[in-house]
């Protein structure tokens, strides 16, 4: 077990190595380095200076490895707009995405997955096919249309929920959260859900097309001859027997949901991260960019990580194979 | 291939999916015969007309079907133009990353070793990285623009091509008959244009139905987000994003008809594809 | 002697392809009493694991049982509404498959599995059905049961996956088991202690058990009685000395002929020749005739059903009973 889990932390710091040169080639080499550093309204005498400083006058491995410095110091640079160290401005705006976030891949988990073993269980009958449709329709719809009927409806024609912002949080552990006040989780209901829907569509072909092997299994066959009800192999063995695809997908999902609140919160106004990526990328405001790029990726390789982790936690055979290996 | 279309036709949902997608490309392309206004052609708009509701006879005498945005322009007219645009985009981008992808992933295969491993790596690292990001950075990077906006939606989506062509050419490269064919001379590009590039177009092309939907779709919501395409030339997500502001004041039109354009062309754009793709798995062939 | 156990009348059990009907079984007739121990025996296509599982109620579609009658303990099994037949599974008649690999669930403990059975058909606490399973598991030969409740399935051999398999049949004490070819995965030596432990098991519970197998040799060891069963029909029946002693079908004496063990020394093993037959297109006449030996343009006609001493065979040209 210690083996595999050594292994796979090299992996995981291998890829971010990688991650940190596409993005330092990405926004540092192709662009200006010196406008992510520097505000563009600083005078010539200033950018000659920061250059010096900054040692941009250096051969690109250099600055590479100056730049890998600085972010391992968790050094990102000061946002132009904000006028504060990126690290903080983007730590602040994280738990409004990451609360939100987890309610969608939470809404899609607990309403997909039993709509999907339901469609997988009797494939052929009309309930099946209608919770097929939905899954169709959150695939391919875009979620800022869906967004902009969820406001349409509730907030526009119903009036039953606000159209945007985050509302009143409360404060807890230094940190505002929505879903503790009834009010808060107004607020957070129809972002969450529109942000659930991919995610929806996703659960339920996944423990749609999982449910549909297993039914076929002798595993299933012999706890049918045991005498076990339906309800119960659905719920015991078949749910079991599935989880290992949806809790991958489930935390797999979860980096993504983070990626894809970038249009629900501009549409909600919801104050997290991926507006402040959208109006950083408006507004030039290029320090903003590449942490919030660096930051995405190292949260991506750890989810990756975590998820390789609990594998071993819900599948026994694999736990003696990590061992093993 | 007469089997091929009778099979597709017992699919009515997936008949009529292609039916819909065929009229809406046909008004696409005839956008400037049966448009009833060019909606690039600033000196026609008149702000007299502005944000009028469907049915609304403007200054220019005839009824606006799907009533008015906020700079007077016909909707329906400037719809058909906005899937104009949106579908040059999916196409273009879909084709590029088809070609990229199918020349990575059948390289992969046929070279094996390091290249390989590098390629299939950093396929794969992509395909775990969700696609708006790329594409938003990309345009942040590249500015704005068509090719620019082509670029990004290209790097998003080349990935899938590439692992599909990947799993295809390598299934097929281990048939006994490609690798008696790998002994001759000139057999290596004798092998790729005349047996494995015909076994991997298929899936390939079932791939690339799904994935112009979802580059049109891409391009909607980065258009959408104002990082698309510059205004001159608004698609359907720039169409919906500045009706937006009007949505709350009730004005729903100017945000809704060109969202319902895109919905059924994206929606019927995957529902054909699923039908090819369901035709062409012989997993779940009978 | 009072009714038997089971009586099959008749069975019929189809498969309502896209091809056509196959007739996977089709008017198979028999009866087993309390304790008996049933052989029945067919190359793979003959019908007898359809057989099995009409018995449980567990055909897969599009399969269906179209006629005949099953009646188990005076209950007509064929029409009982789902819920009771599903209440009749695993507690009066339980069944064991073929590949203990493939039945257990590999991500449930064996306790686990062990008490969903059991709080099947009761109300069981937790710590009562870990009692009972583990009990169980001691009784097939499973040491140290009850730490071994914890473990998962791979974390047994082959051999014990399969008792742990036979103590879930046995669990609710059924009256009668369905053994469906549950020895055939397994290494042979491990075969051997199986059956007879298996032998033992049904006779000191009283268990009815129903083996099926494409084995003969198995069958032989084991069984009272014998079904040979052929493109979804039985060809012959009888007492399972006097079935391999002098078998009275071409069928039987050829699957005889093709056992390792009841070949002469230094004699080749024959195979039958040809294949089993589509049962999607069925002659009305014999359908053994175009691979027997024996046959001539009798055989176009059904075969004679003949049935004397316990003992029945359906053959125009049946081979010599022994002297």
């Amino acid at each position: 077990m210690l083996g595999f889990v050594i292994q796979r932390l090299l992996q995981a710091a291998l890829v971010m190595l990688a991650m940190s040169a596409l993005v330092f080639v990405g926004v540092y080499a192709i662009g200006n380095p010196i406008d992510v550093l520097i505000s563009p309204d600083a005078t010539q005498d200033i950018r000659a200076e920061a250059i010096r400083r900054l040692g941009l006058d250096l051969p690109l491995w250099q600055q590479y490895l100056a730049f890998l410095g600085r972010l391992l110091r968790g050094d990102f640079g000061t946002s132009f707009v904000f006028g504060m160290p990126v690290l903080d401005l983007i730590l602040s705006r994280l738990p409004a995405t990451l609360e939100l976030a987890l309610a969608a891949v939470l809404i899609g988990t607990l309403v997909g997955v039993p709509l999907g073993v339901y469609a997988g269980y009797r494939p052929d009958s009309p309930v099946a096919r209608a919770i097929m449709a939905v899954s169709v329709l959150g695939f391919s719809v875009p979620t800022f249309w869906v967004g902009l009927i969820l406001i349409l409806t509730f907030a526009v024609n119903l009036d039953w929920l606000p159209a945007g912002d985050r509302g009143p949080t409360v404060q807890v552990l230094g940190i505002g959260w929505s879903f503790l006040t009834l009010e808060g989780l107004s607020f957070l209901l129809l972002p969450a859900l529109n942000l659930s829907l991919f995610k929806l569509a996703m659960m339920i072909r996944l423990s749609r097309a999982g449910t549909r092997e297993a039914m076929l299994t002798d595993t299933v066959k012999f706890a049918r001859a045991a005498g076990l009800k339906d309800r119960t192999i659905l719920r015991r063995h078949v749910l079991r027997l599935i989880s290992i695809p949806i809790v991958t997908v489930f935390g797999l999902e979860l980096g993504s949901t983070l990626a894809f609140a970038v249009v629900t919160e501009t549409i909600f106004s919801w104050p997290g991260v991926g507006k402040l990526i959208i109006d950083s990328i408006t507004s030039l405001d290029r320090p903003v960019m590449v942490a919030y790029l660096v930051l995405v990726a190292f949260l991506f390789v750890t989810i990756n990580l975590v998820v390789d982790l609990s594998y071993a936690l819900l599948d026994p055979r694999l736990r003696r194979h990590g061992a093993a290996a | 291939m007469n089997a091929f279309w009778r099979e597709y036709a017992e699919n009515k949902v997936a008949l009529a999916a292609a039916l819909i997608v065929l009229v809406i490309v046909g008004a696409a392309l005839s956008a400037p015969w049966i448009a009833p206004q060019d909606p690039y052609d600033l000196a026609g708009l008149n702000l007299m007309d502005a944000r009028r509701p469907p049915g609304f006879v403007g200054s220019n005498g005839y009824p606006h079907l799907l009533g008015t945005d906020a700079q007077g322009r016909d909707l329906f007219s400037a719809i058909l133009y906005g899937l104009r645009i949106s579908l040059q985009m999916g196409v273009a981008a879909g084709l590029v990353a088809l070609s990229i992808g199918a020349l990575l992933g059948i390289l992969a295969a046929q070279a094996g070793g390091w290249i390989e491993t590098a390629i299939m790596r950093v396929v794969d690292l992509q395909l775990s990285f969700p696609a708006i990001l790329l594409a938003l950075v990309l345009v942040a990077v590249l500015g704005q623009g068509k090719s620019q906006l082509v670029i990004a939606l290209v790097a998003a989506q080349y990935a899938y091509f590439a692992r599909t062509a990947y799993g295809a050419a390598s299934a097929e490269r281990r048939k006994d008959y490609v690798e008696a064919a790998a002994a001759t001379p000139l057999g290596t590009l004798h092998i790729v244009f005349r047996h494995i590039l015909p076994n991997v177009l298929p899936p390939l092309i079932v791939v690339a139905t799904v994935q112009v939907a979802n580059a049109i779709s891409l391009e909607a919501t980065l258009s959408f987000l104002g990082l698309g395409l510059p205004p001159t030339e608004p698609s359907l997500g720039m169409l919906i994003a500045n009706g937006f502001q009007y949505m709350m004041s009730g004005r729903y039109w100017i945000s809704v008809y060109p969202g319902l354009a895109l919905i059924v062309l994206i929606v019927g754009i995957n529902l054909v594809g699923d039908q090819l793709r369901d035709q062409t798995n012989p997993r779940l062939r009978r | 002697m009072s009714a038997p156990l089971l009586e099959v009348t008749d069975l019929r059990t189809h498969f309502l392809t896209r091809a056509g009907v196959a007739k996977a079984v089709d008017g198979v007739s028999f009866s087993l009493a309390s304790g008996e121990i049933l052989g029945l025996v067919g190359e793979s296509g003959s019908g007898k694991s359809v057989t099995g599982f009409s018995l449980i109620g567990l055909v897969d579609p599009p399969g269906k049982i179209v006629g005949g009658s099953i009646r188990f303990a005076g209950r007509d099994l064929v029409g009982l509404p789902p819920e009771e037949m599903r209440a009749l599974r695993g507690r009066r008649i339980a069944m064991v498959f073929q590949d203990p690999q493939a039945t257990l669930n590999p991500v449930l403990t064996i306790g686990q599995q062990m008490a969903l059975a059991l709080q099947a058909h009761a109300r069981v606490s937790d710590r009562a059905a870990a009692e009972r399973a583990a009990a169980m598991l001691a009784r097939v030969g499973i040491p140290e049961a009850a730490t071994r409740l914890s473990n998962y399935p791979h974390e047994f051999s082959g051999g014990m996956r399969q008792r742990v398999a036979i103590a879930m049949a046995l669990l609710n004490g059924p009256e009668l088991i369905v053994a469906d070819e549950p020895t055939t995965a397994l290494d042979v030596s491990i075969q051997a202690q199986i059956l007879a432990e298996m032998k033992a098991l049904a006779r000191e519970s009283g268990t009815a058990l129903i083996w099926i197998s494409h084995d003969l040799a198995t069958v032989s060891s084991l069984a009272d009685r014998v079904l040979v069963m052929y493109a979804g029909r039985i060809v012959e029946s009888g007492p399972v000395g006097e079935v391999l002693r002098a078998p009275r079908h071409p069928y039987t004496r050829g699957l005889l002929d093709s056992l390792p063990a009841m070949a002469e020394p230094g004699q080749r093993l024959r195979q039958i020749p040809g294949t089993a037959p589509s049962l999607l297109a069925l002659s009305p006449g014999c359908p053994f005739a175009p691979r027997c030996p024996r046959a001539d343009a009798d055989c176009d006609a059904p075969p004679p059903r003949v049935e004397a001493d316990g003992r029945l065979f359906l053959c125009h040209h049946p081979l010599e009973a022994a002297a």
